[in-house]
């Protein structure tokens, strides 16, 4: 229940960050064709059940936070780099009572792959992998394993007309990770909320 | 872009902001334990060991005091909270012969029932050898000579240790692994009890001597612990899907003694045990698991037992201080489900 009030509380924190940061006005519809190192920050739920030898998929919810730095050239993204912290609770039971322990911990991943013009933003398509430092939350015991990851990413311009017109690129991703994490695996499936941070090289006055 | 060009973006944002807040709040009501009624093939196997020299009264060396008082009690509440007590072995029943012969017995009790769970709870003495290997001694591993000493007025029996009737992990594993059980938990009350609790592809970040004394009471961050065995950790975990872990959770570490408790009539970590079951299920779901055991057990040694019993006698080198580990693994079991 605790992991759920804190993703609910990352969501609005996110929610809020999007809404009220002028640092992020004033991004342009060049974005999409922009090219060279960009930043990003995200953050959202995660759907991550997982499974063993002896029973079925038991699901699980949590969240993540990612900050993001990639390489961007016209139409691939040779190496996208992102270091992250995640919170997965508790399982659901199985009719043993058996459920998988919640986790937590820290996440380094590098990814590549295709980018893509789609409607007024742009879509990447990535793929790669990543290691995680990770606690059983709350216990003496910690690990760290590898996944796979795949991911899904928009980015498009957005203005919040109720907000006096402040625009920024906003990001909709879907991050799709498998977690081995020795007698059990995890799939994850997110669904992530972000902007793109804008290292500009001077500004309005 | 103009703000006006940017609006169907700008509304298909914000109706994903609300998508995502809508999958959370659905999340928050799903994962509870309703729907799930407690099996009734969980089945458990409590020993306590107070009577090591039954001729001689508890508390005289090396008899304990509250081994057997533990093992009444968590066999009493294990039968309140969805377990098949099956057998309860006190003082002089508690032999090496017939731990085996019990912890055996529970394949043929679960039969082909794959969906089953065995519980094996010990509370006595336990001791470690000059390599290192923990172990916990049944009944009759320490023999009584019929001879004996005084000291300080009272008198104490003439001892000898039967090393082959005690029990190391390795033989208590192989034991417990030989049932084909779905779930196994091991829960232990003794000294160095900590040896028996495998990190199962991770790392034990509380210290195996836990001492204000000594000045080892800190217990590793996630990165530093992550990074002292970075390689090994993500192998394993790359290759060993397979066999469930067995979820063990020990009194004290690897290298530091347990203790009764005069003041509540069991050991220090089994009067905590005890107690978790009305106050330790932290999520609010109806069970308290093996880990939610683990986490108030350790709590209330650290806040409460740890600060009043900090040394030994006067010393600094022998201290009271200790505090319970839980194994590694990814899997979590209803200890408490009533």
């Amino acid at each position: 229940m605790k992991n759920r009030t804190v993703a609910f509380a990352a969501l609005a924190v996110t929610a809020l960050f999007l809404s009220l940061s002028p640092a992020f006005a004033g991004t342009s519809d060049a974005a999409a064709a922009a090219q060279g190192i960009r930043t990003d920050i995200s953050g959202g739920a995660r759907f991550a059940p997982s499974y063993d030898a002896y029973t079925n998929i038991l699901p699980a919810w949590g969240f993540d936070t990612t900050v993001g730095i990639e390489y961007a050239m016209s139409h691939w993204i040779p190496l996208r780099a992102e270091l992250g912290v995640f919170s997965i609770g508790s399982s659901a039971w199985d009719a043993s009572l058996f459920r998988f322990r919640a986790f937590w911990g820290y996440r380094l991943a590098a990814l590549t792959g295709a980018r893509l013009s789609l409607g007024r933003g742009e879509l990447d398509i990535l793929v790669g992998g990543a290691v995680s430092a990770s606690r059983f939350t709350g216990l003496n015991q910690v690990t760290a394993f590898a996944s796979a990851v795949g991911e899904l990413r928009y980015k498009a311009p957005v203005t919040l007309p109720f907000f006096g017109g402040l625009a920024f690129d906003a990001i909709a991703a879907v991050p799709i990770e498998y977690l081995y994490r020795g007698t059990a695996r995890t799939i994850s499936v997110g669904l992530d909320l972000g902007v793109v941070i804008k290292l500009a090289r001077g500004g309005a006055k | 872009m103009s703000a006006r060009s940017s609006q169907p973006a700008s509304r298909s944002f914000i109706a994903l902001c609300f998508l995502i807040l809508a999958a959370a709040i659905i999340s928050s009501c799903s994962l509870t334990s309703q729907g799930v009624s407690t099996p009734s093939n969980r089945y458990a196997l409590v020993i306590g060991i107070s009577k090591y020299c039954p001729n001689y009264a508890e508390g005289i060396y090396p008899n304990l005091s509250y081994c057997d008082d533990d093992a009444n009690s968590i066999a009493a509440l294990l039968g309140n909270q969805g377990w098949n007590v099956k057998y309860k072995l006190v003082n002089t029943d508690a032999t090496y012969e017939t731990i085996k012969a019990d912890i055996a017995s529970f394949s043929t009790i679960i039969g082909g029932d794959t969906n089953a769970s065995i519980l094996v709870y010990y509370s006595g003495h336990g001791s470690i050898d000059d390599a290192g290997t923990p172990y916990i001694i049944p009944q009759n591993g320490i023999i009584d000579l019929g001879t004996s000493y005084t000291y300080n007025n009272i008198i104490y029996p003439n001892t000898q240790n039967d090393l082959s009737k005690w029990i190391t992990p390795a033989t208590l594993s192989s034991w417990m692994e030989a049932v084909p059980a779905k779930n196994r938990v091991l829960i232990l009350d003794s000294c160095y009890s900590g040896g028996f609790v495998k990190d199962a592809n991770s790392v034990d970040t509380s210290p195996a001597d836990y001492s204000q004394a000594l000045g080892t009471t800190a217990e590793t961050g996630v990165l530093l612990a992550a990074l002292s065995d970075f390689n090994n950790l993500v192998a394993t975990n790359l290759a060993s899907l397979g066999g469930r872990d067995l979820v063990a959770l020990s009194a004290a570490g690897s290298n530091e003694v347990s203790w009764d408790d005069g003041s509540s009539g069991h050991g220090a970590f089994t009067n905590y045990l005890l107690k978790a079951a009305a106050s330790g299920d932290s999520d609010g779901d109806g069970y308290v698991t093996v880990a939610e055991a683990y986490a108030y057990a350790k709590t209330n040694i650290k806040a409460n037992w740890n600060p009043q019993y900090k040394y030994y006698y006067g010393s600094t080198r022998n201290e009271w201080d200790f505090l319970p580990h839980i194994s590694g693994g990814t899997g979590d079991i209803a200890l408490y489900a009533p």
